[in-house]
């Protein structure tokens, strides 16, 4: 779906037509899933969520203005609020604006798949002593593929600092990276 | 295992927002590798976006049902306004109404003279109006268009989309090159498979010397770019300057014409205080058409009448269910018959093809699907598009990709009729000559780069795979001019577009079909509008293929970090 289409399609959604809707999903239905899955790492929590976001943007789309920003920032962004929500409801007095600091948070017992809390062990403690800002960009950029624009859309920067928060992550990544991740890395099977 | 080309992306962007990285480039690359490998593989259940598609289409139809129509909450600028508007003047219930059964007849019965723009006849009454019809150019003054250049990068920002390649398994399609790709009706259709090879798209000379002494951490395989070689004709440059076109749209022009349809029936002079931005509309029948038409954008679309076409997908509860109406390759028309169904629709429902070139089949699936080494993984599409390429001066409009760009009618599979009609807008556009490249060498190195945004990619285990360049054919680039206030000017510039003579090499897919270089010097200098700019190479040797031409090799840079652009668009809080 092309810029043009997509905006018409939200658009036509407004005035009432299901089927635009319905092509909308379809473009960013399993975005929106991956979003939320690597935010959890549990899959009936991601599709629980990915329920509840559409549903929510179902009844919000009428606010949408195309005006203040892409609809696939705004999706993202109704994302990443009922993400919070789902935190927030675990630990009602916690500082739950950064996701990642819940999702690594061992007090809590929320259930993770076994096969992503294994990566997950790979680089957490490197992500984890970034500053949040930088690590949201650097999961934006690399797991979920967004674009400089659309990270700043999503998360209220500008492109320009999305990017050198992103460079500065990967600087301090880079001098973090234990020779033990560069073997296993090395080590992985060639295909 | 991380993809190669997601990996030289970053590593790419890093280096061109920090250049002092450079030195420390295998660290870089070992963080971002490391980074993409811990990168949780999704489990998927297709079951579940099928089901909580169904659920969310459920959810709509109630709401409609529940207030009658239309019931979701439109656009508060213009809905709001509206409801207040008939709420004081109850006339205006039945006008509404009016109005979208007349966008049906006039689209239905454009013969009628209802809907004149669209048959290509301008009304009596009317101004200079394009819709389906004829194109209209007002000439204006040299550079009359300013800079350009866009204020944002919104095109690289294309880029960097599609540079970085979806997840495996995501339904985002990949674009490549100048950030063309998707388009078209693909939504649903079979999207390039996990096992289906596919080649960097990126053009690029690729034995140039590695930098910075340090070398690159080993790769578990080697990369595979593809290097495009020029092979076509001399290439002769004579105009100093070309023309490039401008859409105009807004008060004034389309949306008065579409407002003058209804002159007797609705008083639309008492819009002029609300500013009526669109209406739409549907054909409560089977294998109704649902109506749309945007004032501000001056177009028209029609797209399926979901509830009024069969989906015999939408009753499954189980896999097997889902796999028996999985679309089937016999299922898909030929191209004649698609090209016959597009044509048969557009003369049904009275729309010009006027302004228009021949007709094209976007059938890009097939070469994916040659490719695809296991056949029953495939997803076939729902839709074939059939595209009538847009035609100005004499020349046909392509996107950034190399794709024509136009009328685009889809067809849908299982019924194989004409299911919609997209990028159907009036074209009034204004022309100003720019300062044009006459450097032959020069767009000819650019073009074996892969375009504007092309790279080279770097390093000692990289293998490259020749793909040759054609004879280029003069075009009309279809790009954007953004502003910093988020606003957008659709120009059509002129271009050469370089077709790839090869479609697969060695066993992979050659994804670009097209390279597509703006004539324009300004956009081939360019630091404003992507993340790299055309800098004069100062090494030696160089992959020229027409022995006429010598170039020097391809060199890169990223463009210098913008100023801060100011405040990123604010997003309407959903208000949870």
């Amino acid at each position: 779906m092309t810029p043009q289409e997509e905006l018409a399609a939200v658009t036509a959604a407004q005035a009432g037509d299901a089927e635009s809707f319905g092509r909308l999903y379809d473009a960013y239905a399993r975005r929106i899933h991956d979003y939320l899955y690597y935010r959890t790492h549990h899959r009936e929590t991601a599709e629980d969520l990915a329920s509840r976001a559409f549903l929510k943007a179902l009844e919000k789309l009428g606010s949408f203005d195309a005006g203040k920003g892409s609809f696939g920032a705004w999706l993202y962004r109704i994302a990443h609020n009922t993400l919070v929500d789902h935190y927030r409801a675990d630990r009602p007095n916690a500082d739950i604006e950064d996701v990642w600091d819940a999702l690594h948070d061992h007090k809590t017992d929320l259930p993770r798949d076994t096969d992503a809390r294994a990566r997950l062990t790979k680089v957490e403690q490197h992500l984890a002593a970034l500053p949040k800002a930088q690590r949201e960009v650097v999961v934006l950029r690399v797991w979920d593929g967004l674009s400089y624009a659309e990270i700043a859309a999503i998360t209220g920067k500008t492109e320009a600092a999305s990017k050198m928060a992103f460079s500065r992550a990967t600087a301090i990544l880079k001098a973090a990276m234990p020779l033990a991740l560069l073997l296993i890395i090395a080590a992985r099977p060639h295909s | 295992m991380p993809d190669m080309n997601v990996i030289d992306t970053l590593v790419k962007e890093l280096l061109a927002s920090e250049p002092s990285l450079k030195m420390q480039e295998e660290q870089l690359r070992k963080a971002i590798t490391a980074l993409l490998d811990a990168k949780p593989d999704v489990p998927r259940d297709e079951r579940f976006y099928a089901n909580l598609r169904k659920e969310l289409l459920n959810s709509f139809a109630a709401a409609r049902a529940a207030t009658h129509a239309p019931e979701i909450p439109m656009n508060e600028s213009f809905i709001a306004k509206f409801h207040r508007a008939m709420t004081a003047h109850p006339f205006y219930v039945p006008a509404a109404a009016i109005a979208g059964v007349l966008v049906i007849v006039a689209v239905a019965a454009p013969r009628t003279g209802l809907m004149p723009g669209l048959n290509g006849s301008p009304s009596k009454g009317t101004r200079s109006v394009a819709l389906g019809g004829g194109m209209v150019v007002r000439p204006t003054s040299v550079h009359a268009f300013g800079n350009l250049v866009s204020s944002q990068s919104a095109a690289g920002a294309n880029a960097e989309a599609g540079a970085v390649a979806p997840s495996q398994g995501s339904s985002g399609k990949m674009a490549f090159g100048l950030g063309g790709g998707g388009g078209g009706i693909s939504t649903t259709a079979g999207a390039p498979t996990p096992t289906a090879p596919m080649m960097a798209p990126n053009a690029a000379a690729v034995d140039g010397s590695v930098t910075g002494g340090a070398r690159i951490m080993p790769y578990p395989g080697p990369q595979t770019y593809l290097a495009y070689e020029y092979s076509g004709d001399p290439l002769t440059l004579a105009d100093a300057q070309v023309n490039v076109l401008r859409r105009i749209k807004g008060a004034g022009t389309g949306a008065d014409a579409i407002k003058g349809l209804l002159p007797t029936l609705l008083d639309f002079g008492r819009f002029d205080t609300m500013k009526l931005q669109s209406f739409s509309g549907y054909e409560d029948k089977e294998f109704g058409l649902s109506v749309y038409a945007d004032l501000m954008e001056e177009n028209v679309s029609l797209s399926q009448y979901y509830p009024k076409w069969p989906h015999p997908e939408s009753g499954c509860r189980d896999q097997a269910c889902y796999d028996a109406q999985r679309i089937k390759e016999s299922d898909i028309p030929s191209d004649a018959d698609a090209l016959a169904a597009a044509d048969a629709f557009l003369t049904e429902r009275g729309i010009s093809k006027e302004g228009y070139g021949a007709p094209q089949i976007q059938n890009d699936w097939r070469r994916w699907y040659a490719m695809t080494p296991q056949k029953s993984d495939y997803y076939f599409p729902e839709q074939v598009s059939v595209v009538y390429p847009m035609m100005a001066n004499d020349m046909r409009v392509v996107d950034e990709s190399g794709q024509p760009f136009g009328m685009s009618v889809n067809i849908n599979v299982r019924s194989r009729r004409a299911e919609g009609v997209y990028n159907l807008f009036t074209r009034n556009y204004e022309s100003a000559a720019y300062d044009a490249e006459t450097d032959s060498a020069k767009i000819l190195e650019i073009a074996q780069r892969g375009g504007t945004y092309g790279w080279m990619p770097e390093g000692t285990d990289v293998k490259k795979i020749v793909v040759h360049l054609g004879t280029p054919e003069r075009v009309l680039l279809r790009t954007w001019q953004y502003a910093n206030d988020g606003t957008g000017k659709e120009l059509l510039v002129p271009a050469l577009r370089f077709p790839t003579i090869e479609k697969s090499v060695e066993g992979g897919i050659v994804p670009q079909e097209a390279v597509v270089v703006p004539l324009v010097k300004e956009l081939l200098q360019s630091n404003g509008g992507g993340p790299i700019i055309y800098m004069q190479g100062k090494g030696v040797g160089g992959t020229s293929g027409s022995g006429t031409v010598s170039l020097p090799p391809a060199t890169t840079s990223i463009a210098p970090k913008p100023n801060d652009p100011g405040a990123a668009p604010g997003i309407a809080e959903p208000g949870n």
